[in-house]
């Protein structure tokens, strides 16, 4: 799936607004892409390891999400995720005109990717 | 008009076995000595016809009645004929049918004599009920009126009285001495949160109800400053409606995402203070789990700024199979709500 994921980002980004995507594979492994000096690799990877165990700790409140919306003063970080345990995140700038559509398409995309 | 007509009291008794309605109209009406007027129906359209032309102190129901059975038929009267004295009456009684009833509005849920002697209890019982009505004052109803307006007239007026209010769902009530609301309750709820949830339905019905001390009292303040703040919890409600995308600070369910397509509706709301004082509260299935999910997602929102520059943090917004949550956590104030709709294709 990995090949393939790298396909679909590289096909799809950069988006206007959009920082950096990660995502996180059934295996644990990364890709991640950022564009501009924002944020690094690491962070967003180490971010989303973050939002991977936010995600799941939902749970234990009997909720089950789908996809996930962080708002912060400066960034939306946009989260999927599938059965497989693999998950998406795009971090973008919170501001108006953010490409909102193309990524909800994005991610709905990533959700529906055969494994 | 003499003194004598004034003192008759009225009953309507409502009972699908109509040689019951014939003993009853018969043997009352001889231990009444001419004060009451009895007058019967066999089923609710005959009553609801009765009641269009005539006023009547009681309405006495059976509830095993075909097509609308009693229960069904006092909870009509409680939209048709709000303040309408309402007794059950009837041969099977059950604690659930007894509670069910009480619930639903009526005054008292009597069973059916079978000796002589019982019938003179019951008589008894709705001869008080129907004298112990308030005499003065007028009585009606009046529509559209708000429970903030119901309350400025009993606290400017320096009244004592127990508002009860009630809905399908909930029930509640507001206790005013001497001018000052002293303490609410609503379901498990008491003190302010109480009176802010009761102020914050949309319709219902209500009873002004002779003041009693509550078991404490919960509520201090100006009733002014309470009503007010009632009217801006109110307001920050209204705006989870609002469709239009959010900036942080303000309250959205929708900002982020597409809304659902088709029917969307607020499920559970919990707005609490900074501090985690539960200021309002609707319909939460667990307060106390969703106060630990507001605590937990801050936590987590903290190790997120801590591991990017992402700026401070407003609100995550979370698309389940059924519907949406948003959970917003301010320096100030904290809110959960929980909305259903249908789902998208990704869910």
């Amino acid at each position: 799936m990995k090949k393939a994921l790298e396909d679909f980002l590289d096909r799809n980004l950069p988006l206007p607004g959009v920082a950096a995507c990660s995502a996180r594979l059934a295996d644990r492994s990364f890709v991640s892409r950022c564009y501009g000096d924002w944020f690094t690799a690491a962070q967003i990877e180490q971010a989303l390891n973050r939002l991977a165990l936010a995600a799941d700790s939902l749970g234990y409140h009997g909720i089950q999400p789908t996809r996930i919306c962080w708002v912060f003063e400066r960034t939306r970080i946009h989260l999927a995720l599938r059965r497989d345990a693999a998950c998406l995140a795009f971090f973008v700038e919170n501001r108006p005109g953010a490409p909102n559509p193309k990524l909800q398409a994005l991610l709905e995309e990533f959700v529906a990717m055969s494994a | 008009m003499s003194d004598e007509a004034i003192k008759r009291k009225a009953f309507l008794f409502v009972d699908d076995d109509v040689g019951f309605l014939t003993g009853i109209q018969g043997l009352f009406s001889e231990m009444a000595r001419g004060k009451w007027d009895i007058f019967t129906a066999e089923n609710h359209a005959k009553a609801l016809a009765l009641l269009a032309k005539l006023r009547v102190d009681v309405v006495v129901l059976d509830i095993g009645m075909p097509v609308l059975d009693g229960i069904h038929f006092l909870q009509l009267l409680g939209r048709t004929h709000p303040g309408q004295q309402v007794v059950m009456l009837t041969g099977e009684v059950t604690d659930e049918r007894r509670k069910t009833c009480l619930e639903s509005g009526a005054a008292m849920f009597l069973e059916k004599p079978i000796v002589p002697e019982g019938f003179a209890a019951i008589f008894a019982a709705l001869d008080a009920l129907a004298g112990a009505q308030p005499q003065g004052g007028f009585r009606g109803m009046m529509r559209r009126v708000g429970l903030q307006e119901v309350l400025q007239l009993e606290c400017l007026g320096r009244k004592s009285s127990v508002l009860e209010i009630f809905t399908g769902r909930v029930r509640g009530r507001i206790f005013i001495c001497d001018g000052v609301i002293v303490h609410a309750d609503s379901g498990a709820l008491q003190g302010e949160v109480a009176l802010y949830g009761l102020l914050a339905l949309r319709g219902g019905e209500f009873n002004l109800l002779p003041f009693t001390e509550p078991a404490r009292r919960t509520i201090q303040g100006q009733w002014e400053s309470l009503l007010m703040e009632a009217a801006r919890l109110n307001d920050e409600g209204q705006r989870f409606l609002q469709p239009e995308e959010a900036e942080p600070g303000q309250f959205a369910v929708t900002a982020g995402m597409e809304p659902p397509p088709g029917e969307v509706r607020i499920e559970e709301i919990v707005l609490c203070s900074g501090t985690g004082e539960v200021l309002y509260e609707s319909a939460s299935k667990s307060l106390e789990l969703r106060l630990r999910l507001l605590e937990q997602i801050e936590q987590q929102a903290d190790q997120l700024s801590s591991l990017a520059p992402v700026g401070r943090f407003d609100r995550v917004e979370i698309l389940t199979a059924e519907g949406r949550i948003v959970c917003q956590v301010q320096p100030d104030r904290r809110l959960f709500v929980r909305r259903t709709g249908t789902p998208t294709a990704v869910a």
